[in-house]
């Protein structure tokens, strides 16, 4: 998608990458080795707010549900596709869908997408695509 | 330390927009407190489930009430409010703080419209546009792949409800509504249709339990409190066709009972959609995984069959007012097993109420909370 101005939802949790495409970020803990997702300060697990790193989730996510919604959440223009895809590291991530219906077990790239057309700015985040559309 | 329920009260459920939110509880709570015969001495605390209606909705009723001037207690536990705030009474009591409480559930979502619920605004899951029936519809698609099981099996959870909504004075919903009503009703989040989620409404229920035996008279058929369980959900993945928190939180109280899923006489849990009962059957142990719309089919859960679930109209046909929900359910299932209803083909001695609250990311659920009701 071309760049587009306004607010990114969770901005700690993902990067928009030149080509219309996103990368999602997670918090890997040195100390305990845990993967968080979204991005976090404090680890999930052992507490530990020291030396957190950033680490992209690999690609391609695997989608794990999907449904369109056709009463939306206030604030979206319906219908709209939204559900879960599942990435290396055992990590489930919410997110949208965009282009050509993707289903269950199908591959989805990460790209960069409006999530809400609103003022005084857009909500900006991630979405998932079908792998190869 | 055993708790008795004293007395039971509740509102016909439906929607009151002129009304106020304690004008909806104190008739429930009135109820509740003429059965018990409690004078306001008596009443060692107030509890109250709610969720949005403002700031210290437990104390604004208590004043109407006068039972101002002793603890109270604002719960918010989602769809679970009322039942949380039933769990910390029945704690209290059985810890010896207290003899005697008061706990109402009430909501009044009328003021808000009609639509899907509004959650947390800066919730990221819930900022991208999901929806609680975007969920559940997640969970009915996960239920069918795996298990087969048809779009009709879940629109029948509906056509039961809603039947026996049709004969409950106090549930908001009270026509019948056949499966190809159900099936062809407004989509809301493929694959669930409008008829298969529960309304929007206003509501309110209330109980008086308390660690002395009630009047014999008042109760020829005492009931109390087997179990009390609460718990929350797990972050992490999960297998959206099945639920295990409600599994988890079942066994504990199961045990705290002393009693099995097939003891269960009357059964209220939480059809926020039509799925979530079918997927309820199986995580409280009525039947297998896969299993529960053959159970349906079969008839066991109709209020003439071995299991009744939902007799009253459950989530769908009641009607679903939040902090309400709780209590409303333990208000049914004690009247069904004191002997004060005649919906059932048999008078049980054992009932179970079951409710989950969510609607926040990153859990299964966040709340869940199980009560087991039995005649002493």
């Amino acid at each position: 998608m071309a760049d587009t101005g306004g607010r990114r939802l969770l901005p700690d949790s993902w990067l928009p990458l030149p080509d219309g495409r996103a990368q999602l970020l997670a918090t890997r803990c040195p100390r305990c080795d845990t993967l968080t997702f979204p991005a976090a300060q404090t680890c999930s697990s052992c507490w530990n707010t020291a030396d957190l790193r950033a680490e992209p989730l690999a690609e391609p996510g695997t989608v794990y549900a999907v449904t369109t919604v056709r009463v939306p959440e206030p604030g979206i223009a319906a219908p709209y596709r939204i559900g879960y895809a599942d990435f290396p590291g055992d990590l489930r991530v919410c997110g949208r869908f965009t282009g050509p219906d993707a289903e269950p077990g199908d591959l989805v790239d990460v790209v960069t997408a409006v999530l809400r057309q609103q003022e005084p700015e857009n909500l900006l985040g991630w979405a998932f695509r079908k792998a190869g559309s | 330390m055993t708790v008795y329920v004293h007395g039971a009260g509740i509102i016909a459920f439906g929607r009151y927009p002129e009304r106020t939110l304690e004008g909806l509880a104190v008739p429930a709570a009135a109820e509740a407190l003429a059965e018990s015969a409690a004078w306001p001495g008596d009443i060692d605390a107030v509890y109250c489930g709610n969720v949005y209606g403002g700031m210290l909705p437990a104390h604004r009723i208590a004043a109407r009430l006068g039972l101002a001037g002793r603890p109270a207690y604002n719960v918010e536990a989602a769809c679970s409010s009322s039942a949380v705030a039933l769990h910390l009474a029945v704690a209290a009591i059985r810890a010896g703080q207290l003899g005697c409480a008061l706990v109402i559930g009430v909501e009044q979502l009328s003021v808000f419209g009609g639509g899907t619920l509004r959650l947390n605004k800066s919730d990221p899951d819930i900022a991208q546009g999901l929806t609680m029936p975007a969920v559940y519809a997640m969970r009915a698609q996960r239920y069918m792949r795996q298990t087969g099981a048809r779009i009709e099996d879940l629109a029948d959870v509906s056509v039961k409800n809603h039947a026996n909504g049709a004969v409950n004075p106090n549930a908001q919903f009270r026509e019948p509504t056949p499966r190809d009503q159900v099936l062809a009703s407004r989509p809301i989040a493929d694959p669930l249709t409008l008829l298969q989620c529960c309304g929007s409404g206003d509501g309110a229920a209330a109980v008086v339990v308390s660690r002395h035996r009630p009047d014999p008279v008042v109760w020829p058929r005492p009931v109390h409190i087997a179990a009390s369980v609460v718990s929350s959900g797990t972050t992490g993945k999960h297998d959206l066709s099945r639920e295990d928190l409600t599994a988890r939180v079942a066994a504990q109280a199961y045990a705290e009972a002393g009693v099995g899923p097939g003891d269960l006489g009357v059964i209220e849990l939480h059809d926020a959609f039509t799925i979530a009962e079918l997927l309820y059957y199986e995580a409280l142990g009525l039947c297998g995984y896969g299993e529960a719309p053959g159970l349906l089919e079969d008839g066991v859960t109709q209020r003439s069959g071995r299991h009744p679930v939902n007799a009253g109209g459950g989530l769908l046909a009641r009607g679903h007012p939040l902090g309400a929900t709780g209590v409303a359910q333990v208000v049914e299932v004690t009247r069904h097993l004191a002997g004060r209803s005649a919906a059932l083909a048999t008078r049980p001695d054992v009932g179970l109420t079951h409710c989950t609250g969510g609607g926040i990311s990153g859990y299964d659920h966040a709340v869940c909370s199980i009560h087991v009701l039995a005649v002493s």
